[in-house]
């Protein structure tokens, strides 16, 4: 409805200006021109105050964005998604080149999020499916205490934030 | 200095590209003067020549790397170049002769629309360096733009290959696998240039994806819109905040949405006026859009679709040409779709299924609320600053004045169309339609909003230029390559 009534609005504008140009004795040709003074007098006015507030809107992210340093920026939508990142961090030194990985969330973090920042700070390394993966990431949940299955005993940044590695792996 | 200056440098030889594609068409001639307005057209073109070519590379097993950008960029100039030599031997401009004039002089004689032109090149100049220096800094924190789009760039910036344990493996299916790699394989030239991956100067690339995009709007409508049209126009444009928030969240909507609207404008001036190198222009820019996003391949459907209605009912003649153009966008689009194929990841949305009649009365209760969301984001004029009813206006007045009828019409139906997709595709999405139009609607209108853009520059500038005469350089000279053998399409309107 909004749309409808703002359409409507500037075709009786431009449909006013054709009328004030006839009016004048303009030809009906250049009275049908003279609509294109709406979208251009529209445009104009608006640009001032949009100019300014976009000006300062994108000095104010300037000045905020230059007070991030380069290893903040790097982790800042896992931040922002409230997320360990410095777990990630931890877990990413401790793999090798080419080693693969599975993600094991739990707690109250949305699992595919966790999954989601995980792969891409992780990256170049791949996830892949828990089977085949080099590594186990425990995010906010409990690792196999003892080692079984293929899996070595976990190595314990914090509590539930774990990663076992596959003894049989390359 | 590498990480700094590299890209930029990336972003020079795109532009170099640009020109070879924009020589290539005869859109622009090799003379110093006609370069200059180009230039943002030229990194566009580029930029979609370029990244086209390094998927198709891509997808047949060429290893991306900046050997490949490099080769890809010189054979986009040398194909540029040999096309214009055989075309016609470079000619100099008239006065480009004679001696330089003293600049005061110069500026004494300037006309009222060059005036203009200087003034929006100051304002808009320095609004662009302001953003700049904002985008250079901007952090990457929105969800979709480092989980679909940063994350592809950053393994192809790591791996020189489309790896499958990556890009077709079951563990990355989140990152809507299927979507095309324009994005992607742009964003990775410019970490390869850099030699790092830096997710925040990415965004000063972005910003000047936008600012060759303004560049570009006004050189394509120059011939019909004089400066006191198209120059606050695009000011204003420039300035909506739903435009560059948006640009710099790194979302691949913006830059979608700048290629469609490039496509619309170089279709509709084919055909207004009939020149080849427009439809050619036309293609390539549409093959950028569709290679951008699904959305995107949508709204370039949405265009052709649009066309095509036009030119089967003002002139068959011209069906050909159009058609030609058309299969060149899908061969473009083709080498991604097919490594997708072959490597079985296809996406999210039941297309197929949604062409069924039972499938659609099924979904029919997603109907309402999808219009009721995208119209009100229509409506947001804090955002849009009145783009779309600009349009409406624009477009219902061509129609009753008579004033290039066929190019107004073509831009209605296209963003009927685009619109009428955009509702199609919530209605068969498989996502909960709440949090699917809560996270998305604002961005995918983008598409559509840009459409209204062109259809505002292009058709206020025909009124106005039917009343009051059209710009300076259209009573001057024919443009680059308004030959009659480079007639391909309908005849101007009426």
């Amino acid at each position: 409805m909004p749309l409808l009534v703002q359409a409507a609005g500037l075709l009786v504008a431009g449909a006013l200006v054709f009328l004030m140009a006839r009016q004048a004795g303009v030809p009906t040709r250049r009275s049908f021109a003279a609509v294109a003074v709406v979208p251009v007098a529209v445009a104009g006015m608006l640009i001032a105050p949009n100019l300014r507030n976009s000006v300062d809107s994108m000095r104010a992210n300037r000045a905020a964005g230059k007070g991030i340093s380069d290893e903040k920026a790097r982790t800042i939508g896992g931040t922002a998604a409230g997320l360990d990142v410095e777990f990630l961090d931890w877990t990413r030194e401790r793999m090798a080149d080419g080693d693969t990985f599975h993600v094991v969330a739990g707690g109250s973090q949305d699992p595919g999020g966790v999954d989601q920042w995980a792969t891409f700070q992780l990256a170049p390394n791949l996830a892949t499916d828990r089977a085949n993966a080099d590594w186990l990431i425990f995010y906010d949940h409990a690792a196999p205490k003892r080692p079984t299955g293929g899996l070595a005993a976990p190595i314990v940044y914090s509590p539930g934030f774990e990663i076992v590695r596959r003894t049989d792996a390359g | 200095m590498r990480a700094d200056l590299a890209p930029f440098a990336a972003d020079g030889l795109l532009l170099l590209a640009g020109l070879g594609g924009l020589w290539a068409c005869g859109l622009v001639p090799r003379r110093a003067r006609a370069l200059l307005p180009a230039l943002g057209l030229a990194y566009l073109v580029g930029t979609a020549l370029v990244s086209l070519a390094l998927i198709a590379l891509l997808a047949i097993g060429v290893p991306f790397t900046l050997v490949t950008f490099a080769l890809v960029v010189l054979a986009c100039v040398a194909v540029g170049l040999v096309i214009d030599r055989r075309r016609s031997p470079p000619t100099a401009s008239p006065g480009e002769d004679s001696p330089p004039r003293v600049p005061w002089r110069q500026l004494r004689d300037w006309p009222s629309d060059r005036w203009l032109v200087g003034g929006f090149v100051v304002v808009f100049g320095g609004y662009a360096i302001v953003g700049l220096l904002s985008a250079v800094v901007m952090p990457l924190d929105q969800w979709d733009a480092w989980t679909m789009w940063a994350r592809k760039a950053v393994m192809l910036t790591q791996y020189d290959a489309l790896m499958s344990g990556f890009f077709a493996a079951p563990s990355y299916e989140f990152s809507h696998q299927d979507y095309p790699l324009l994005y992607p394989v742009w964003q990775a030239i410019h970490f390869r240039a850099a030699g790092e991956i830096d997710t925040q100067a990415i965004h000063g690339h972005i910003w000047l994806l936008f600012v060759a995009f303004v560049w570009a709007a006004a050189y394509l409508v120059r011939e019909v819109a004089r400066p006191i049209v198209w120059a606050p126009v695009l000011l204003a444009v420039a300035v909506a905040p739903g435009v560059w928030t948006q640009l710099l969240s790194a979302n691949a909507d913006i830059p979608l949405a700048i290629y469609g609207a490039l496509g619309a404008l170089a279709m509709a001036r084919w055909l207004r006026d009939g020149r080849r190198a427009d439809l050619v222009l036309a293609a390539i820019l549409l093959a950028a859009t569709a290679s951008v996003k699904n959305e995107g391949l949508a709204l370039a459907g949405a265009i052709l679709a649009a066309a095509g209605i036009v030119v089967v009912f003002s002139n068959r003649r011209a069906l050909g040409a159009y058609l030609a153009a058309a299969v060149a966008v899908v061969v473009a689009i083709l080498p991604w779709q097919i490594w997708l194929a072959a490597h079985g990841v296809s996406g999210d949305m039941p297309v197929s299924k949604g062409l069924q009649p039972g499938f659609l009365i099924d979904r029919s209760e997603r109907v309402q609320p999808a219009v009721t969301a995208i119209n009100q984001q229509l409506a947001d004029q804090g955002l849009w600053l009145y783009m779309l009813p600009l349009a409406v206006l624009a477009i219902v007045a061509c129609l009753v004045a008579g004033v290039s009828r066929r190019v107004a019409v073509f831009y209605l139906g296209s963003g009927l169309i685009a619109w009428l997709t955009l509702v199609w595709s919530y209605t068969i999405s498989p996502l909960e339609l709440g949090w699917h139009l809560s996270t998305s609607v604002n961005r995918v209108v983008s598409g559509l909003m840009f459409l209204c853009i062109a259809a505002v520059l292009h058709l206020t500038g025909l009124l106005a230029a039917a009343g009051l005469g059209p710009s300076a350089r259209s009573r001057r000279a024919p443009a680059p390559g308004t030959t009659q053998s480079s007639r391909a399409g309908p005849p101007p309107a009426a």
